[in-house]
């Protein structure tokens, strides 16, 4: 417990028990808190971190953070040991302040050390049942560290929540004494505390208004609303990680970090003054303050142990049986076939959709993903359905899905942890960059809808657009998505130069004819409804009352199982595309591709770990199935 | 104890400055020794020149203790205020005497009387041991003239040039204090701005001036004088700064960013403070790409930054010694010595052309001869000034004309990619500007400016037009002339000028109907008007024409990118790296080779024979004119160039007349027939044409070697004479050695 508690103390301990300088080895903290960890009833003790508890946490306590790696910034040195006066040695590791002061540098008593920072963003457009259980543990993770002091702390979580509501009306919060019942160390003046909260807070809620609702959504366009306010295109429950030795971590990876919660309130301060421009700045200066945000927009944390979210982690262990294989798999079509009006071919492509994953990059292309395009044809229900506006209540005009998008979205995000949907109008293209670029000012990356953590799903919903004039924005926009769908790769722009970054999302296209995207986009299916199709409301209900956990497991196992194709299939699949190639020349290059991940991920779907003629035969009827709808418009048969 | 090192170390640099001497040779080629920096430091007396430019390399040969230049890199900030007092003292009197009088001079002067006058009087008045007398002028460093008021020159320190360069991502904490050679790009400039270095105080009661050294970037002023001086006056001081009397340096701050090649996958590039100081200012724009050596210091902290001691934050920036800009153009591209050693053995390894071939966008299959055809384009033929002025373009254009998906502009990224100056455009250009230049109306000054489009920016370069039949009209015009004189000619809104297009073109077309219809002439299927057309030297089509055997080798490739997620590896060598290919060709670009007079004839012989085909020919596949006679002799030359010869040979000729003949091998339904036929027989058929040209009975092993090495193997050379000898079509001569030679008019008889 006094390890949570009081980390710091543990680390300097271990510290003092080696009794002599470190220079950069790392004197067993790693392991002394790995072996702490690993017992579950002290792992449950460790508050998480979010955007709720971030206020009710004493300072320089341990606790656990969530979230996908938004950016990298510059290294940064610091004291990392120093002499004291009466010659032993202290260590600054793990944290941002000391209680005792630091000597001169150029005395030879200091040892520079490096740490590298890390903004640690929320994952963005996760789905609401991966979300919820963790919000819930976060909730009760905080009964460990509180519960000695109930009182106080209740006392404390009560005032907090009258706080988040006055915040929720933009109005400056009087933050710094409930601080005080729950800190332990803070250096800092009551006075110092309150401007910083105040700032933090009105430029948090500033974000809120602007993004609305769905976690990372919008925040960018707080730009226009806040713009100088420090750190304002952040989402909330940012954090900053500070990770002390080389373990390689990646730009969009979904990390778990174990460490020393770390409030400054000075930095609050500083930026205040820099904001009313007191001083001539220098680069410098405007450079270190861009990347210590305020503590109350993004907490600091001092990395322990940090763990990368690997894909293939947690649903690999367990193999599913073949019968329950059988069985999700009906169920999810089902399901699928539901929300889209009875079609089960396209439930199929949208099954096959919901597996797709990026096991391979060339330097040209990415293999392992489908791009789908989905076509409402005029005149049919589908189009109908997909001209209607969505009825769900939205913040902005540009956030406006249409009908038939916004049931395909929230099917897509009841089966996958991730669902991404972006309205594909021209207002929305216009608004703002999709692709993240780097802001020469903060130094920082402003992050756009297109980063994305690995596995998240796309939509695009096209059935929104209408006629207009692009800007060069807009065009920029078209041009990201489609590197995106055809290589799946983000250009991230640098000004200077434009960095590919690897993306891993699946893009379903939702559009009325043929799509903006088309030549991206290399599955065009023309939807043949024979139902009525389900609207956002109704997919909600049904995925609610559905037992949805035993699909999303599957999915889960069978978008990361490992998959061959074995040597006896070769020489029979290269006649089988040769011989296509040789009836038909319009299959080319690209079909080959596509009929080759189709494949693939038919036979994951069935469990199956490689391919078989069967597999081959079945997605070849399912592709002439496509091929004859596509020829035969629906107007003709209507 | 480190005291006494330093005072060793600038004894040793002392002698290094006043001793060091450069080879030199004189007029008559004489070898004459010059004292280097003894000659800059008279400068420096002069007036002539405000930098003392040590070069780490000149010390490292000089120096008797090697271990002298290490320990400079390694506490650089240390050893420059060595050596600039070093310098001081070696500092020898100006040779000329009517240096013009600055304002500095002035000030000096009348602070050196000034000095003396109170001295003067301190000792009238009996109180020698005052401040400023003789015994104790060291004891106060606010009452001394500081050394750095005095220097009227910086010291610049050039690093090693075999001192490794480090990645940006690489520089961390054990590089502070030491020299750093590093690359990136500049993203953020701030203003030149004035660094206090001294600042000088007037005592208003006692007239005494009082210096301050400043080493940060901000400096806490003082209030009061010393209390000598104080004491002097009764214990009341004012002190003003005197603006004029301090010293001030021109500085600047500067963002530095990664370079895009050396950020590790899945990180976002890191970026660096510099600082420029002096003459070093203004050297670096945004967007530059550079080379930078400094030193790695941290920012010591004072005034505001008391903040970052609150984090136990240590800000670091670099402070630059030397600025060098990367070169871009192949001209001013200098091959490092491994890059050499590798072209090297490629040579010796031989069949460079088709591995350099090959090497160009590896993970597009097949099109070997199109590659070839690309790459003679990157490298180019000679540019020709005749007497009469006329000018002959080096420069070779292509065109790939093809049926939609057959990789044409993936051709022409990667070129684009791997030059070192290139656009890449599209027919319809994305910006107004268009191809060539408009004349635009600047919107903060409201003046007409002139700018260049993608042709004027690819100067020097190779500009590629995909979509090159879907070009706007205006352009299509304008492309004539930059195709054919290479510069582009402007009257627009007053301004009439000439701007120069010294570039290669490399366009991608569709045929008129989308696809290439073979029922039509080609004159139909290529909607380019034939005056364009004549200016491509080579015109590539390329057919998807159904073969089972090309499509099979496609689903080959397809399903091993789907099997292990990779290409598979190309048959032959290894494709070079993008460096490596630019290094190639830079290399290949400094030769220039001639036609020489024995080919002429030939080369007569052979376009005699074309324009007898094509007159021959129903429905003309090609137009053969004059152009296409430079053209030949333009790709020849590139050729020889891949082979770092000065002269044109037979063997170039041929192939780049083969390279024609395969352009247009796709029209023709026999197409794979000739990549069919196996090398041996080409080396025959070779051989034969050859002797139909040349009426030759006799050749030699190196006349062989000559005019086929560039295609073919030696090996399969051999082969091919020994087959056709045993059956009687040529007799070999010295067929025991490892170079036979053949005796046709033996055969014939």
């Amino acid at each position: 417990m006094e390890a949570v508690r009081q980390p710091l103390s543990l680390v300097r301990e271990l510290y003092a028990a080696r009794g002599a300088p470190a220079d950069g080895d790392d004197f067993g903290v790693k392991d002394r808190f790995s072996e702490l960890l690993a017992d579950p009833a002290m792992a449950a003790q460790v508050p998480v971190l979010t955007e709720d508890t971030a206020d009710l946490l004493p300072n320089q306590c341990l606790v656990r953070f969530r979230g996908m790696v938004g950016d990298m910034l510059n290294p940064e040195y610091y004291v990392g040991e120093l002499q004291r006066a009466d010659g032993t040695w202290a260590t600054a590791k793990y944290a941002d302040q000391l209680d005792e002061a630091v000597p001169r540098q150029d005395a030879g008593s200091t040892r520079i050390a490096e740490r590298r920072p890390l903004l640690l963003v929320p994952v963005p457009a996760e789905s609401a049942w991966a979300v919820a259980p963790r919000a819930e543990a976060a909730r009760a993770s905080l009964t460990g560290i509180t519960g000695s002091e109930a009182a106080a702390a209740s006392a404390g979580a009560g005032k907090r929540q009258r706080d988040a509501g006055a915040r929720e009306a933009a109005a400056p919060a009087p933050a710094g004494p409930a601080e005080e019942d729950v800190s332990m160390s803070m250096m800092v003046s009551d006075a110092t505390g309150q401007t910083t909260a105040d700032d933090g807070d009105s430029a948090a809620a500033r974000a809120r208004q602007a993004g609305g609702p769905p976690p990372a959504a919008g925040p960018q366009e707080a730009s226009s609303a806040g713009a100088a306010a420090p750190g304002a295109d952040l989402p909330g429950g940012c954090c900053m990680a500070y990770v002390y030795d080389d373990q390689e971590v990646k730009l969009n990876d979904v990390v778990e970090v174990v460490g020393v919660l770390s409030r400054v309130p000075e930095l609050a301060a500083a930026h205040m003054r820099q904001q009313e421009g007191g001083q001539p700045s220098s680069m410098l200066l405007d450079d270190i303050l861009a990347s210590h945000l305020p503590t109350s927009k993004a907490p600091r944390l001092h990395a322990i142990l940090l763990s990368v979210e690997r894909e293939s982690g947690a649903a690999a262990g367990m193999p599913l049986a073949a019968a329950d294989v059988a069985q999700a798999r009906t169920r999810t079509l089902g399901f699928l076939s539901q929300v889209l009006g009875g079609d089960n071919l396209a439930a199929e492509y949208l099954l096959l959709q919901l597996l797709g994953r990026v096991h391979h990059r060339t330097a040209e292309s990415a293999v392992g993903t489908l791009a789908l395009n989905l076509v409402a044809e005029p005149n049919s229900p589908a189009a109908a359905a997909a001209q209607q506006l969505s009825a769900q209540p939205v913040q902005q005009a540009q956030q406006q899905l249409s009908a038939l998008g916004a049931a395909l979205a929230a099917a897509l995000a009841a089966l996958a942890p991730r669902c991404l949907a972006l309205p594909l109008s021209v207002g929305a293209l216009n608004a703002r960059p999709w692709w993240p670029r780097r802001d020469q000012n903060s130094q920082r990356l402003v992050s756009g809808p297109l980063q994305l953590a690995a596995n998240t799903q796309l939509v695009l919903d096209e059935a929104v657009l209408a006629a207009g004039t692009l800007n060069e924005v807009g065009l920029r926009n078209l041009g990201a998505l489609h590197t995106l769908v055809t290589r799946q790769r983000v250009g991230y722009d640098f000004e200077y130069f434009s960095l590919d970054q690897p993306a891993d999302a699946p893009v379903t296209v939702l559009s009325l004819g043929r799509s903006l995207l088309k030549d991206a986009v290399g599955l065009a299916l023309p939807l043949r409804p024979t139902a009525p199709l389900a609207d956002a409301a109704a997919v909600q209900a049904a995925a609610t009352s559905a037992d949805l956990p035993p699909l999303r497991a599957y999915l889960a196992a069978a978008r990361s199982a490992d998959f061959a194709i074995g040597p006896d299939m070769e020489a029979f699949l290269q006649q089988e595309l040769a011989g296509a190639r040789q009836k038909n020349r319009d299959i080319n290059e690209r079909t080959f591709h596509t009929w080759m991940n189709l494949a693939r991920l038919l036979a994951l779907s069935h469990g199956e770990a490689a391919l078989t003629r069967e597999r081959w035969q079945a997605m070849r009827a399912m592709e002439e199935a496509r091929a004859a709808r596509l020829a035969a418009p629906h107007a003709v048969r209507a | 104890m480190a005291g006494l090192d330093f005072r060793g170390d600038r004894v040793a640099l002392e002698d290094f400055l006043d001793n060091y001497q450069v080879v030199e040779q004189d007029d008559s080629g004489k070898a004459i020794f010059k004292p280097k920096y003894m000659a800059q430091l008279q400068e420096i007396a002069n007036r002539q020149r405000t930098t003392l430019e040590v070069s780490l390399d000149d010390l490292e040969e000089y120096s008797k203790d090697p271990e002298l230049v290490t320990r400079l890199e390694r506490n650089t900030q240390q050893y420059l205020a060595l050596l600039a007092e070093a310098a001081d003292n070696k500092m020898p009197a100006p040779s000329e005497d009517d240096l013009p009088e600055d304002v500095f001079d002035v000030l000096l002067d009348q602070r050196k009387r000034a000095q003396e006058l109170t001295r003067a009087q301190m000792e009238v008045e009996g109180r020698a041991g005052g401040p400023g007398a003789p015994g104790t002028e060291g004891g106060d460093p606010h009452f001394a003239l500081p050394p750095s008021l005095l220097r009227r020159y910086e010291v610049l320190i050039t690093p090693r040039s075999k001192a490794p360069r480090r990645k940006l991502r690489d520089i961390s904490a054990d590089c502070i204090g030491s020299l750093v050679t590093f690359r990136g790009i500049v993203t953020q400039v701030s203003d030149v701005r004035p660094l206090l270095t001294v600042a000088t105080y007037l005592d208003d009661q006692t007239g005494f001036e009082i210096y301050q050294e400043v080493t940060g970037k901000s400096f806490n002023p003082l209030q009061e004088a010393p209390e000598e001086v104080k004491k002097m006056n009764g214990g009341k001081s004012e002190l003003f700064m005197q603006v004029r009397g301090s010293k001030f340096v021109k500085y600047q701050e500067c963002k530095i960013q990664e370079s895009p090649d050396e950020v590790p996958q899945g990180s976002t590039p890191r970026t660096l403070m510099v600082h420029l100081r002096g003459s070093l200012t203004r050297s670096l724009k945004a967007g530059d790409s550079v080379t930078l050596s400094g030193i790695f210091l941290p920012e010591p902290y004072t005034g505001a930054r008391a903040m970052l001691r609150a984090s136990l934050l240590t800000a670091t920036y670099m402070e630059v010694m030397t600025v060098r800009q990367n070169k871009q153009s192949y001209q001013e591209m200098a091959l490092s010595e491994e890059q050499r050693a590798a072209i090297e053995r490629m040579t010796e390894e031989g069949d460079i052309y088709s591995r350099l071939a090959s090497s160009i966008a590896p993970e597009i299959y097949g099109h070997e001869d199109v590659k070839k055809a690309l790459l003679l384009a990157m490298v180019g033929g000679v540019t020709k000034v005749l007497p009469d002025g006329m000018k002959l373009r080096g420069d070779i254009h292509a065109c790939l004309m093809g049926d939609p998906g057959v990789a044409k502009s993936q051709l022409l990224r990667y070129v684009a990619h791997i030059s070192p100056r290139a656009v890449y455009t599209t027919g319809k250009g994305s910006s107004g500007v268009g191809l060539t230049a408009a004349v635009m109306k600047d919107p903060t000054t409201n003046e007409m400016v002139l700018e260049g489009g993608a042709l004027v920016m690819a100067d020097k370069g190779i500009c590629c037009i995909d979509e090159f039949d879907k070009m706007e009209e205006g352009d299509r015009t304008a492309i004539h002339e930059v195709m054919e004189q290479q510069t582009v000619s402007i009257a627009k809104a007053g301004i009439t000028t000439t701007l120069n297009t010294r570039t290669t073109v490399l366009a991608a077309a569709n045929p008129a109907f989308g696809r290439y219809d073979v029922r039509r002439s080609p004159a139909e299927n290529i909607n380019l008007p034939a005056a364009l057309l004549s200016r491509f030297d080579i015109l590539w089509l390329i057919l998807d024409r159904p073969s089972m055997e090309q499509d099979l080798s496609l689903a080959q490739h397809v399903l091993t990118v789907h099997r292990e997620g990779r290409p598979p590896p190309p048959t032959g060598a290894a494709p070079l790296a993008p460096e490596m290919l630019r290094a190639y060709i830079a290399a290949a670009k400094q030769h220039e080779p001639f036609v020489p007079e024995s080919l002429t004839d030939y080369v007569a012989a052979v376009y005699a024979e074309m324009r007898a085909e094509e007159a021959a020919a129903d429905v003309p596949h090609s137009y053969t004119t004059a152009r296409t006679l430079l053209s030949i002799l333009r790709l020849s030359q590139a050729l020889a160039r891949l082979r770092f010869a000065d002269s044109v040979e037979q063997s170039d000729v041929d192939e780049s007349l083969r390279l024609m003949k395969m352009s247009k091998a796709s029209l023709y339904d026999d197409a794979g027939a000739e990549r069919a036929v196996d090398p041996i027989s080409q080396v025959f058929s070779r051989i034969r044409q050859h002797a139909e040209r040349t009426k030759r009975d006799h050749y030699s092993w190196a006349d062989l070697l000559d005019f086929l090495g560039t295609s073919f193997k030696p090996e399969q050379i051999r082969q091919c004479l020994v087959d056709y000898a045993s059956i009687n079509v040529w007799q070999l001569t010295a067929a025991d050695s490892d170079a036979p030679g053949i005796d046709l008019a033996v055969a014939a008889a």
